[in-house]
């Protein structure tokens, strides 16, 4: 009978069945999206454009290959980027400088769009550390980024992890608004499914310092992509700093970067 | 203020004008009970055979008055599941004839003879009122066999669901926050327990449940749409009883018994849900360490000192608790305490004075590693209630009164170790809302009866805390901080209601109503279902109260000796000052939480129609409801009307019980309604290798339409004079529809190249059996 009863509540609390259905959706306005970096960091000064397409056509990334894509650094210094890959547009040897303001211009079939950002002072990690993962009783390692938050200004955060080679596609943003000041020990979990720590291998945590609107991007972003489970009420686009009702963001952010290896 | 205060006057003057030629008449009053238990029989009507059109029903503590002229009169007492009283008395002085009507057994109710007025429907002035007999919410099948009155309403027109299984509901366009939900006068802030699916009423305890959802009594206010009045059960006065049942998910029982006989009882009522139980036998051992579960305990004691005075003091508490291990806790519930003081006056003068504590509050305890944070938030009330009935003449009845309640939030509370050790609590905000009424019903001839009324509700939003003043783009400009009890802002709002139905002959009648609503408390919620996290705001200095303005029309007729009632209302609505969220808004520790919200304007509209056969074998009703719901913000579809997530144009459902022999009853049921507003996706585009949805316009498309057929039958196995014991059998959603719970838009996992839109569906063909016992 307890048998019974437990396969019972069993079935009627978890056997919420999942289908593949058909809804009918319209066809989206074709957007643009824009996703521009400047960072201290040479391999990262890249802007990808593309555009919105419908929602059952193949995840390709929808290239605009016919943009002209500038960059102003302080009003003064213009750099012109050009295409090294279809929507991708890159200028040789350019770098971006800590506490500078940076304008994006994009230009496409005579549409402007521009956006602006400033790169923060760069917040460097002191230490990563190694410990044992309670949470949830699993067997892995939790590595915790340790690093000085500064006083004197509000700081946004976001922290980016590669295992191995491959990176941690997970959304994982703080603004000191609860740590003004203080010393950070921030404990940095595999949000996906392959970010599950081993020994042997390593981990690399990138600290990047960020605008409080590029904050505000990937935070309404984070809500967005978590809003496709269709549990929330009313989901949106995220908050983007560009002009012209185009999707994406601009950031200039800078970057600290640490690696550790996961030893037993 | 001043123009308030004349407007009053002129009502006191009206009121005394009406108070006509009454020194001849004696008055006769008492209280109606069950012969068999001592409870108080809430609307029993009283007649008088004599006179046809002079009756009086019963309040809500089974009192009565009536005035009459010197005479010899039949008084026919009747309340449904009763015998009729009948009693001859000579009227010479104000008299007191208290009864006890004895309950009628389960027999047949073939030859049932209707009773005289059982046209109820049709005489009274109010509409836009649903009351559920426990008889009815019992006998209709409901998921996993758990009787709940919360989703037995949702079956009537105007009424509907916040989603499948869910005891959350909306009434003629309203939010789920915009229902006063009050047990004994308290308010609940949360009626529901696991994520919704179950409401925190254990009917075994409730005695009466009264739903207001067009025109509010001026006593009532606070929310818009809606008023939910349950009362529970006082107790047997006459001897112990328990009653009690087992089910697949729950098990309750509860106690009663005389503190002094035919003075005074107690009820103690109790439920659980055993589900944590079977985690602990399951293999997988993450699964053992899991806690879920939750228990409600409703307790009422009642003593009549004399004939004059009684008092009552009940009380409520319940919690859900989810768990694992010692690493994570998350438990929420409500607490409640209400103490009642009945006194009479004088045959005329009824007087109802209340103390009531409510709160409701979540706690989460997060622990790994050295590492532990506790966060928390709580909404708490001390509220004080003094309500008079005045009795002119049979023709004017008189209510009035005054209300007082302190509102404490604790919208954010964080307490923890390491990183968090100096985490900063969101302030407290503090708040007293005050409130006067009062309200007439004149029967101006006999065909034509009015009940008007009007409450004034002053808001004061109140210190100690700091004050922030927000530009446009919710970005603070300024901050203060205000001193304790500092008057921050006040709202004073006045609250017309009418009420008046026209008797166009015995079998039917027509009534329109107004009435206009404010409210000062407000809901956060970004979820589809509603979430126990979810926190309660007031009216500000930046928040202004919400406010709705009804206008209802509705026709009602009698057929076949009144076996069957028919009834189409119709209603419009305009809201004001309604509340949304920014995208990406963050509503929980935000400190600044005031600067995520956009306010704007709502209306609704509709047409619900009902027909009820009510005696005889068969009985049940089929209710239609037609509707629109919209709401408009500046910032959200460019400013122009969308349709509300509640926004259903159809809503049927078919409710049919049948007697089939002495130790059978049968009963099924049968919804409809169309999908709720979502936002769906219109495209898609690539942000950091990953796939993001985009979106295009709030609301613009529709879930799946709903529907599902439920049977219930009930088996009496046993039923003499003292012990009564049953089972009930229930099949929820019998041809296994897949209703869409959530349709949600993602990656392929076959295909990570494709995207798909998955349907996520929750209860299929739910059996349940539930045994009930009583020890009458």
């Amino acid at each position: 009978m307890i048998k019974f009863l437990s396969l019972f509540i069993v079935i009627a609390f978890f056997c919420s069945c999942e289908t593949v259905i058909d809804v009918p959706l319209n066809d989206a306005d074709k957007r643009l999206v824009i996703e521009g970096t400047v960072t201290n960091d040479s391999n990262f000064c890249v802007v990808k454009i593309s555009k919105v397409s419908n929602f059952y056509t193949s995840n390709a990334f929808n290239a605009i290959a016919n943009a002209t894509v500038k960059i102003i650094e302080n009003g003064i210094t213009e750099y012109n980027l050009l295409q090294i890959a279809p929507g991708i547009y890159k200028a040789n040897g350019f770098i971006g400088t800590i506490g500078s303001n940076y304008q994006l211009n994009v230009s496409v079939d005579g549409k402007q769009y521009t956006a602006t950002s400033k790169m923060p002072d760069i917040v460097a990690i002191d230490s990563l550390t190694l410990k044992d993962d309670f949470f949830f009783g699993g067997l892995s390692k939790v590595v915790t980024c340790h690093f000085q938050d500064p006083i004197d200004f509000t700081n946004y955060y976001r922290y980016k992890s590669f295992f191995n080679d491959s990176i941690d596609e997970g959304i994982n943003l703080d603004k000191d608004q609860f740590f003004n000041g203080e010393y950070i020990d921030k404990d940095i979990f595999g949000y996906s499914d392959d970010f599950q720590n081993k020994y042997g291998d390593s981990v690399t945590v990138e600290l990047w310092s960020t605008d409080s609107k590029v904050y505000d991007y990937f935070f309404t972003l984070a809500s967005t992509l978590s809003a496709g489970s269709g549990q929330f009420a009313s989901p949106a686009n995220p908050n983007s700093n560009l002009s012209n009702g185009a999707m994406g963001f601009f950031s200039a952010h800078a970057i600290s970067r640490k690696g550790i290896k996961l030893i037993p | 203020m001043s123009k308030y205060l004349s407007t009053i006057s002129l009502f006191i003057v009206l009121i005394s004008n009406l108070n006509f030629c009454i020194a001849q008449n004696f008055t006769l009053n008492g209280t109606i009970t069950d012969a068999k238990t001592g409870e108080q029989l809430i609307g029993a009507i009283v007649t008088i055979k004599e006179l046809p059109n002079t009756g009086a029903a019963a309040n809500g503590y089974g009192y009565y008055t009536l005035i009459l002229a010197n005479g010899n009169y039949s008084v026919l007492v009747r309340y449904v599941g009763y015998e009729n009283f009948e009693q001859k008395i000579d009227l010479s002085k104000n008299s007191v004839l208290n009864v006890a009507l004895e309950p009628k057994g389960r027999e047949l109710k073939e030859v049932e003879i209707s009773a005289e007025k059982a046209n109820e429907n049709i005489t009274r002035t109010q509409m836009g009122v649903d009351k559920l007999t426990m008889k009815e919410i019992k006998q209709i099948p409901v998921l996993f066999g758990e009787q709940d009155l919360l989703k037995t309403l949702q079956l009537l027109p105007g009424v509907k669901s916040a989603g499948e299984g869910n005891a959350g509901f909306y009434v003629r366009g309203g939010g789920a926050d915009q229902n006063l939900v009050l047990l004994d006068e308290a308010p609940v802030y949360n009626a529901s327990h696991l994520l919704g699916f179950f409401s925190v009423f254990n009917s075994d305890a409730v005695k009466d449940v009264t739903l207001y959802k067009g025109s509010m009594p001026a006593e009532f206010g606070g929310r818009l749409s809606s008023v939910l009045d349950v009362k529970m059960n006082e107790g047997n006065q006459k001897k112990f009883g328990a009653k009690g049942g087992v089910g697949l998910i729950a098990s309750r029982l509860t106690l009663e018994a005389p503190v002094v006989k035919d003075k005074g009882s107690f009820m103690i009522a109790a439920r659980r849900t055993y589900a944590d139980v079977f985690l602990k036998l399951s293999a997988d051992s993450n699964r053992r360490k899991s806690t879920l579960y939750f228990y409600d305990l409703n307790t009422k004691f009642n003593y009549k000192i004399n004939e004059k005075n009684r008092i009552y003091a009940s009380g409520y508490f319940g919690r859900d608790v989810f768990g694992f291990g010692n690493q994570f806790s998350f438990d929420w519930g409500n607490t409640t305490a209400t103490v009642r003081w009945n006194h009479i006056f004088n045959s005329r003068l009824f007087s109802n004075t209340s103390f009531i504590y409510s709160n409701y509050n979540y706690r989460i305890s997060v622990k790994t590693g050295d590492l532990t944070v506790k966060i928390g938030s709580t909404i708490k009330d001390l509220n004080f209630k003094q309500d008079y009935q005045y009795f002119v003449n049979n023709k004017n009845r008189v209510k009035f009164g005054w209300n007082i309640i302190h509102h404490t939030f604790i919208p954010g509370k964080i307490a923890g170790s390491g990183i968090f050790a100096n985490a900063v609590s969101n302030e407290k905000r503090y708040a007293l809302e005050s409130s006067a009424y009062v309200s007439q019903e004149i029967n101006f001839t006999p065909l034509l009866t009015v009940n008007y009324g009007l409450r004034l509700t002053n808001f004061n939003y109140l210190g100690p805390g700091t004050i922030y003043t927000y530009n446009t783009n919710g970005e603070v400009i300024s901050s203060r901080y205000a001193s304790k009890n500092e008057v921050v802002k006040t709202y004073l709002n006045f609250e017309p209601r009418i009420n008046a139905s026209y008797l166009i002959d015995e079998k039917q009648s027509v009534k329109a109503a107004y009435s206009r609503t404010v409210q000062n408390l407000h809901l956060l919620s970004n979820t589809t279902s509603g979430n126990p996290t979810d926190i309660w705001v007031p009216s500000s200095n930046n928040v202004k109260p919400e406010l709705g303005d009804q206008f209802s029309v509705g026709y009602f007729r009698n057929l076949k000796d009144n076996k069957f009632e028919l009834s189409a209302e119709t209603y419009y609505k305009n809201l004001y000052n309604q509340i949304d969220y920014k995208n990406g808004a963050e509503l929980a520790f935000n400190q600044l939480v005031e600067g995520e919200l956009v306010y704007g304007t709502g209306r609704a509209y509709g047409i619900e129609l009902l027909g009820r056969k009510k005696l005889g074998k068969l009985t049940g009703w089929i209710g239609y409801t037609l509707s629109r719901t919209e709401r408009k913000f500046r910032e959200i579809n460019n400013g122009r009307y969308f349709p509300a997530k509640q926004d259903r144009t159809h809503d049927i459902s078919i409710v049919l019980m049948y007697e089939l022999s002495k130790k059978w009853s049968l009963s099924t049921n049968w919804v409809y309604y169309t999908g709720n507003a979502v936002t769906f996706p219109s495209g898609k585009y690539q942000i950091e290798g990953q796939t993001v949805n985009y979106y295009t316009e709030r609301n613009g498309y529709r879930m799946p339409a709903y529907h599902r057929l439920d049977f219930g039958a009930t088996y009496y196995r046993k039923n003499t004079a003292t012990y009564e014991s049953s089972w009930s059998f229930s099949i929820y959603n019998a041809y296994a529809r897949r209703n869409a719970y959530t349709i949600s838009f993602r990656q392929s996992d076959s295909n990570p190249n494709q995207n798909e839109a998955v349907k996520l569906s929750l209860f299929r063909l739910i059996p349940s059996i539930t045994y009930n016992f009583h020890f009458k």
